[in-house]
């Protein structure tokens, strides 16, 4: 459904990260939302306790008035979450459950039964860049998991986090090749109403390109049946210090999300480099992105169709040598990790093969370094990466936004 | 003269990752062959890796404040496992919001049985010169 509303609507819908402990607080700040002007998104976000599901942990902490970051969900009875969250949904305003849990069996059980019926992850993008629990394992969790949330029906919708890999430093080619085989895995296992998520990178050009290709394959590869939509997100690296370099990044992920047709922006906050952000930081990020709306699209943003040629191809080579591997999407996900086929970027988790690594190029464009075992022979390089020049590349965004001012 | 090994690591409750990347890149480029254990990584894990690849220095890298309980939990668990000596242990990354609980912990770390700790602003400059010292590394001029 959300989806399907989505794609009646001329507007960016705006989304925070949120998610407080105390039910009431939850239910006044998704109706602060609710009630505004903005087309926004209501998010609850679990607590840390919930989501690694250290639930005796979690309990001790509440016993003991600790500060809980998040939503319990699990603490509270089914009854009060349907009184006082899930009534607030409408035809218009949704609220997604966010959570970073990599085995969400129980959990999708439960928020069905609560009568929420939107939420995110995959078994790849919430397996690989937390943690070390198996890939195999995650993906039979997920098969699970996504069954369990199909029972909601046509109201499910699952948003692959694929495309915020590690947060930055991901080559648009490979992330957008996961996003692809995360929403095959997510139909396979029963869901039909998924999206895509894109995060902004280092040039804005660059990610039009890599968003265009990404609507391209999902054209090309989804079913008829699957509905779908692409969610931005606003930079998840090391961010700006400033309020001014916030204002001026949150602003570029707009220019994306507005030239790009997205459906949905999920926002930062100004406090994002220092700590939790507040409500009052969440909403300003809310309020500024939705008026900015109108303005922005008067803004021309470069387009450059040979780099979108260029990061399709790529993609549709990578998700090609792992679909050639089998019919289960699962098996074929765990095989191509094992023979490198699929390979994360400086992610350290054990199953990642750990032999591509990427820079960024004088334009800001992502570039590959090294492209491992990938399909993609034409253009395999074998530059090391060099500890200082990464370590550069990781604060790019955050001295190009707080450097003017 | 034979490379130097080193293990990069983490605490048990730590996910952040961007860190031990870029330490396995700087032992790398000072000609350390390195073992990186990745994330939340459980102690056992730290010692059974120590054993088969006997380094010359184990790397502990904390960003989430918890780098107190669980790096003493870290020694705590060396110490009582008695089948070998290991090697020096060094830890380093942010420790507290607070500078002068740095320094306490720091003190209390160091005295549990850490060779040395780098909880400052200009840690990988400090950690630089101390694998110049002890391995006669050459000094990386970019380390900041």
């Amino acid at each position: 459904m959300l989806s399907k509303f989505l794609s009646t609507q001329d507007s960016v819908y705006v989304q925070p990260r949120m998610g407080v402990c105390c039910i009431d607080e939850m239910r006044h700040r998704l109706l602060h939302l609710k009630e505004s002007r903005f087309p926004v998104i209501g998010t609850l976000t679990i607590d840390s306790y919930t989501r690694t599901r250290h639930l005796k942990e979690l309990e001790d902490a509440l016993k003991k008035g600790l500060p809980i970051n998040g939503f319990p969900i699990h603490s509270y009875p089914v009854s009060a979450i349907k009184e006082k969250i899930t009534a607030l949904q409408s035809r218009s305003f949704f609220i997604q459950l966010r959570h970073g849990t990599p085995q969400p069996e129980k959990l999708f059980e439960h928020m069905v039964e609560c009568g929420l019926t939107l939420t995110e992850g995959g078994p790849v993008s919430y397996c690989l860049p937390y943690g070390r629990i198996p890939l195999k394992t995650c993906i039979k969790s997920w098969e699970t998991a996504c069954k369990n949330l199909s029972q909601a029906g046509e109201q499910a919708h699952l948003e692959s986090f694929a495309g915020c890999m590690m947060g930055q430093m991901g080559h648009p080619a490979l992330l957008n090749a996961l996003s692809i085989l995360e929403g095959l895995f997510f139909h396979q296992a029963d869901l039909e109403d998924i999206s895509l998520s894109y995060a902004q990178g280092y040039n804005s050009t660059q990610d039009l390109a890599a968003v265009s290709a990404l609507k391209r394959l999902a054209n090309q590869y989804f079913p008829k049946n699957l509905k779908w939509h692409i969610v931005i997100y606003t930079f998840m690296g090391l961010y700006p210090k400033t309020h001014e370099g916030h204002q001026a990044i949150l602003l570029e992920s707009l220019h994306l999300a507005t030239f790009s047709k997205a459906k949905r922006l999920i926002v930062k906050t100004h406090e994002e480099a220092t700590k939790i952000p507040s409500f009052e930081s969440n909403f300003e990020a809310l309020s500024f992105a939705s008026e900015k709306q109108s303005s922005i699209g008067s803004i021309p943003l470069d387009e450059d169709e040979e780099e979108d040629e260029i990061i399709f191809t790529q993609s549709q080579k990578i998700i090609e040598s792992v679909l050639d591997l089998g019919e289960n999407i699962g098996n074929c996900l765990s095989m191509a990790f094992e023979k490198g086929l699929l390979d994360v970027s400086f992610c350290l988790h054990p199953d990642n093969a750990k032999k591509t690594s990427t820079y960024i190029d004088d334009k800001g464009y992502i570039r590959w370094s090294n492209t491992g075992n990938l399909n993609l022979d034409s253009i395999k390089k074998e530059k090391k990466v060099c500890s200082s020049r990464l370590m550069k590349d990781l604060s790019y965004n955050r001295n190009r936004f707080d450097k003017n001012l | 003269m034979r490379n130097r090994k080193a293990i990069v690591c983490t605490t048990p409750s730590d996910s952040h990752t961007w860190n031990l990347v870029i330490l396995d890149l700087f032992l790398q480029e000072k000609d350390f062959n390195v073992v990186n254990l990745g994330s939340n990584t459980p102690y056992r894990e730290i010692i059974e890796t120590s054993k088969n690849f006997d380094p010359d220095l184990i790397v502990v890298s904390s960003l989430n404040g918890h780098a107190f309980q669980e790096g003493l939990e870290l020694i705590r668990q060396m110490h009582s496992d008695q089948r070998m000596q290991f090697p020096p242990l060094v830890i380093g990354g942010r420790a507290s919001t607070d500078p002068e609980n740095e320094i306490f912990i720091s003190k209390k770390l160091k005295a549990r049985g850490f060779d040395e700790t780098f909880f400052t602003v200009s840690s990988l400059h400090s950690f630089d010169a101390y694998l110049s010292q002890k391995f006669h590394t050459p000094l990386l001029s970019h380390a900041v």
